[in-house]
């Protein structure tokens, strides 16, 4: 099935210049309809009031992490399909063996580029 | 035998005048000098003839004076510094942030460009690229004020160890100082960025979610 590109993007991030870079590099891609949240709790609001066809979240921030709302989203019913992804400069392998556990779609540590971005965003949503 | 348990008049006058100076709140350098008092008055209350006993209250004074005139010696702490350390790092971010926002706001202007006029755009992607080699330039102040502040911390690493040496204070170990946020961090896997070498590839993370 074809990826709706016109589908909405939810990056969350505590650094607006990250929150900007993955906007920008997501519009470079296709995908114009990104909003964004600064923390797990402002994501996770947002996501209860409207569907997002993909989040794009970092780990490290405050008051709630990347990795809790992975674990809210996932013990959400209605939000427990949303693909996600987690962008972090959290590296160590018990970080990625958890988030895999707690149901991440894909991981990339940060620094990325584009090309990482698009190759998991395929691996998890589909070809575009 | 109760007459046994009498202090010495000028042993008994020291340690009371002592009961009130030695606080929670009192410097070890205060202790040390209260010891002095108490042995000045073992020396006072010692009959010459007891040439052993002297010897050897003489040979503890003198260890104490050492001890005294190394605390007295070490360098003081000068915390406006490490004030100062936080202010650099605070510039640091700030000048970083105002940089990046900068080197952003023309990326995106050459990102957005109309190209349909090229002399245009030739002159708006030459004009972006130069302010965003101008913003650049925070790295070489950013670089002299990390500098500094490692200066510092380097300094008040060296004053820390010859202070715990002096005092022979032990290293504190990982749980002594294990605090609530470190608690946290330890349940959220928040360890930050790898250092170079260590964390895992991007690639080792690939192959466990092929």
């Amino acid at each position: 099935m074809a990826v709706d590109m016109s589908m909405s993007i939810l990056v969350v991030d505590d650094y607006k210049t990250m929150i900007r870079i993955i906007s920008n590099l997501l519009k470079q891609l296709g995908f114009n309809n990104v909003d964004s949240a600064a923390d797990g709790a402002e994501a996770l609001e947002k996501m209860r009031r409207g569907g997002y066809g993909l989040v794009i979240s970092d780990w490290n921030m405050e008051p709630m992490t990347g990795y809790e709302l992975l674990t809210e989203v996932r013990a959400d019913a209605k939000l427990k399909p949303t693909p996600f992804i987690m962008v972090t400069a959290e590296s160590k392998t018990e970080n990625v063996v958890a988030a895999k556990k707690a149901g991440v779609n894909n991981y990339i540590v940060k620094p990325f580029n584009a090309a990482t971005l698009k190759s998991k965003m395929v691996s998890v949503i589909g070809d575009f | 035998m109760a007459q046994n348990n009498v202090l010495p008049q000028p042993i008994e006058q020291a340690l009371n005048q002592l009961g009130g100076a030695i606080t929670p709140e009192a410097h070890l350098t205060d202790v040390l000098a209260a010891f002095e008092t108490i042995l000045n008055a073992l020396q006072d209350s010692s009959p010459e003839s007891d040439a052993p006993a002297n010897t050897e209250i003489q040979a503890i004074k003198d260890q104490l004076q050492a001890s005294s005139k190394k605390l007295t010696a070490l360098p003081m702490w000068n915390l406006a510094r490490l004030k100062e350390a936080e202010e650099e790092v605070s510039t640091v971010v700030n000048a970083t942030e105002t940089a990046t926002d900068k080197i952003m706001e023309h990326a995106e202007a050459i990102m957005n460009a109309d190209s349909s006029n090229p002399e245009a755009y030739n002159t708006c992607v030459m004009d972006a690229v130069m302010q965003i080699f101008e913003a650049c330039s925070f790295q070489d102040i950013t670089g002299q004020r990390l500098a500094r502040v490692s200066d510092t911390l380097n300094d008040m690493e060296e004053q820390a160890v010859r202070t715990m040496n002096v005092i022979g204070a032990d290293e504190p170990t990982p749980d002594s100082e294990f605090s609530d946020r470190d608690q946290r961090k330890q349940d959220l896997l928040l360890h930050g960025p790898s250092n170079e070498g260590e964390g895992v590839s991007q690639e080792d993370i690939d192959a466990l979610f092929d």
